[in-house]
């Protein structure tokens, strides 16, 4: 009878909505600073406004200032600063306060999942900004009345702000899911360091719509798919910092990772299609996979050294029961030893293809060279991931990623500050000095590639040797105590 | 609801702050949690409420783990933290419904619970006030509200009466009351003992990480009888029987504690002072008339005789050591 009641209750039209999405609104609203953020986006518009039609009088500074492109250029600029600081600055700071009373975390004592937490904050982020473009509407409308700006030049400048602005959200968000105030700092650091990366690749872009009438949409659509793979990344990372340690919380992350490798092969093919037969199709599909799985194993190696060595009790249940179906769910599932598993099996693809391309290219082998330098720069990752979990398997006491900051700062940090002094003060070469970084493999002397690409992977079997060890002592050890 | 916790371990660093705990109760009954500073209840709640994951052991409400479906677990606890939450740019009628929203609560139905919780916990004049701007007592009963909107059977509260005035915990007090006649189970840690001991059915006391003893507050008491401070009870080993102690007023002291000796049920008696001695009985109460008996028999002068009950307080001083971690 109480089950039959409860169906028949009348959902109210807000029940449609994630719960997260509806609180994030709410509490946007409520929030003075964010208010003030907009007041002064509006106020200084409407400045700017009088200060063009003042200027407009004066025909010299008209040329500059009076002109459409210029004040579309501020009122984009200033509503890409206020979204910036409304959603993606003003929702880290909300999750991080949120998250740092593990007692009052919602995350923690209610039944929403990971995927729902981060889809309604990005959601409530992304209507606040579609929210904030809308306020600046009638300035860009004013704009183009003002002359000197195409409308379609307007409209693609403003969806380009779009995917950056989401990727600082989301970073944001992923910085909140940690709850921890100090990462703030090194939020801003980054954003200040890769928004200046950003914003250059955005003056391509919006140069780019200058010269050419025709290739707006394509090169918006390239934009957005630059920028999909590190919103995609930092979504997949966002779910897993929220979920629950026991849950298997990598598994997102991987499935992400592995579908950007298909999808490097076949941007590699499209690539290749678009050269009108400049790029064979084969090498260019295959030179993509080694540099999209560089960076695919890089990333996998170096997440599996900040994560549990043991998948848990709930992940290993899981498992399907045949052999193969096993393995792919080990090298997919929470655990670091199923990270350094699937970065392998990458890196010895990515061998394969280097084998390849030696024999199929007709270049002498350089493209080959090439693309085995790519796979040395993804051991060298597997080299440090394997050095930090060795050791975090056998001091339990710190989280794997102190030892992955110890060994980054002795193989790559160290040698570099010791090559910037050899360099100064004397002639030698250095490039023996940088063996244990992926920098031995830039500016190379010639006839050395071949051997400077090897060390990368000799390091990083030497080091899973140490590590399948270490692995098999401390199993022995534990066998021996029980 | 049964609850169920077994064999739970929890360590920081070197510090096992969780060692080895286990213990059980069930719907309808009031469990108070108590241990000194640092004993690690704390952390014990938290792995019941789903906050944190044991190192090893786990934690059932009606077979469903903490461990395994922890999602699950929270449809059917409701968590009171020690600490209130403090959010400058939410409502406390906002506060709650995302709660409710959160536990699947839709349309009709989840109006007619926040209608309720809310004159429940007496929260219907301040449902428009920011969560900021609250005092202690009505942050509580905002934290109490949260914990009850989704109507759990399982409540876990983490010193609530903690900074709360008089009239506030008299009304905690009925409320978890009301609560515990609705067939909750309740756990709640406190170091007010005496207001425990009001309320509560049952207590688990811990110290440095260990359980030391847990079960009815008869049960407790009647243990506490003859265990020493400190002494954990040993599981499968039979309970030390029950110890009465009786406080008797008598001119000969000496005498009448010489007397009493010969009885085979006394176990020790000390003079407190002028005309005022202490007997401890091993036995149940049954034993006390045989007991004075002996002293009426022998002619000794006795103008009184109280059998003395010990609370919850004594019966944490006795049992615990009051050493930290």
């Amino acid at each position: 009878m109480a089950n039959a009641a409860e169906k028949t209750v009348r959902r109210d039209w807000s029940d449609w909505f994630n719960p997260v999405f509806i609180k994030e609104m709410r509490q946007y609203f409520h929030n003075r600073a964010i208010l003030a953020v907009m007041g002064v986006l509006l106020l200084v518009q409407l400045l700017l406004l009088v200060m063009i039609q003042l200027l407009s009088a004066e025909e010299e500074a008209n040329e500059i200032f009076g002109s459409g492109a210029f004040m579309f250029g501020m009122v984009t600029a200033g509503m890409a600063l206020a979204a910036f600081l409304v959603n993606a600055v003003g929702s880290m700071l909300r999750f991080t306060e949120e998250r740092r009373d593990r007692e009052l975390d919602f995350s923690r004592t209610t039944m929403l999942s990971a995927n729902r937490i981060i889809l309604g904050k990005l959601s409530g982020a992304f209507v606040m900004t579609v929210f904030i473009y809308a306020l600046c509407l009638p300035f860009i409308v004013i704009a183009y009345f003002l002359r000197g700006i195409a409308m379609p030049t307007m409209l693609v400048t403003v969806l380009a702000t779009l995917p950056p602005l989401l990727i600082a959200m989301q970073a944001g968000i992923l910085v909140g899911c940690a709850g921890k105030r100090w990462l703030i700092g090194i939020y801003f650091l980054l954003m200040f360091l890769l928004g200046i990366d950003a914003l250059v690749l955005f003056g391509f872009l919006v140069s780019s719509l200058s010269f050419s009438d025709s290739h707006y949409w394509l090169s918006v659509l390239l934009w957005y798919t630059l920028c999909f793979f590190p919103f995609g990344l930092l979504y997949a990372l966002s779910v897993a910092a929220l979920s629950s340690r026991q849950a298997n919380r990598m598994l997102p992350v991987r499935i992400f990772l592995a579908v950007t490798l298909g999808a490097a092969l076949l941007a590699g093919l499209a690539v290749a299609w678009m050269s009108d037969g400049r790029i064979d199709p084969l090498p260019g599909a295959l030179f993509a996979f080694e540099a999209g799985g560089a960076f695919v194993a890089a990333i996998c190696a170096t997440l599996a050294a900040f994560e549990r060595l043991d998948p848990g009790r709930r992940v290993r249940r899981s498992w399907p029961r045949n052999r193969a179906g096993r393995f792919v769910y080990f090298l997919f599932s929470s655990g670091a030893w199923g990270g350094i598993g699937l970065s392998w099996l990458i890196v010895l693809a990515m061998g394969a293809v280097s084998a390849l391309l030696f024999v199929i290219s007709s270049d002498g082998g350089r493209n080959g060279t090439a693309a085995l330098c790519w796979c040395a720069v993804a051991c060298y990752f597997l080299f440090y991931a394997q050095i930090g979990i060795s050791a975090s398997s056998f001091w339990t006491t710190q989280p794997g990623w102190c030892f992955w900051m110890f060994t980054v700062i002795l193989f790559v940090f160290l040698p570099l500050l010791l090559c910037g002094l050899v360099a100064r003060m004397t002639d030698v070469s250095v490039e023996f000095l940088l063996i244990t970084t992926p920098f031995c493999l830039v500016d190379v002397s010639p006839g050395n590639e071949l051997l400077m690409a090897l060390f990368g992977p000799s390091f990083a079997l030497a080091s899973l040797v140490l590590a399948v060890t270490f692995r098999a002592i401390l199993r022995k050890r534990g066998r021996a105590a029980r | 609801m049964k609850i169920q916790v077994r064999n739970l371990v929890r360590t920081f660093g070197t510090t096992r702050a969780v060692d080895n705990i286990s213990f059980e109760f069930a719907s309808g009954n009031i469990f108070g949690f108590i241990g000194p500073n640092g004993a690690g209840k704390t952390t014990t709640i938290r792995m019941m409420a789903t906050l944190d994951l044991p190192d090893s052991g786990d934690v059932f409400y009606d077979g469903i783990s903490v461990v395994d479906d922890p999602e699950e677990v929270r449809r059917v606890v409701g968590y009171m933290p020690d600490s209130l939450p403090d959010f400058r740019d939410i409502q406390v009628w906002e506060y709650l419904d995302f709660f409710a929203r959160s536990f699947g609560l839709r349309g009709e139905r989840r109006k007619r619970a926040l209608a309720e919780i809310e004159e429940f916990t007496n929260l219907g004049g301040i449902r428009h006030k920011y969560l900021a701007g609250l005092s202690k007592g009505m942050k509580q009963r905002v934290s109490l509200a949260r914990a009850l909107v989704h109507n759990p059977a399982v409540l876990i509260m983490d010193e609530p009466a903690a900074g709360l005035d008089p009239r506030a915990r008299l009304e905690l007090r009925s409320l978890l009351k009301i609560l515990s006649e609705q067939g909750k189970a309740i756990l709640l840690s406190s170091h007010i003992l005496s207001e425990l001991q009001d309320i509560c059915d049952g207590a688990v006391i811990i110290e440095k990480g260990k359980l030391l003893s847990a079960g009815t507050l008869d049960q407790l008491l009647a243990k506490a009888g003859g265990a020493a401070p400190g002494t954990p009870d040993t599981p499968g080993v039979p309970d030390a029987p029950p110890q009465v102690t009786v406080v008797i007023q008598c001119a000969k002291t000496e005498e009448a504690r010489l007397k009493l000796l010969e009885h085979p049920a006394v176990k020790e008696v000390v003079i407190m002072g002028e005309g005022k001695l202490k007997a401890f009985i091993q036995g149940g109460d049954e034993l006390v008339p045989p007991v004075m008996g002996t002293l009426f028999a022998a002619g000794l002068p006795v103008m009184g005789f109280m059998r003395q009950s010990i609370g919850l307080e004594e019966l944490f001083m006795r049992i615990t050591t009051g050493e930290v971690q």
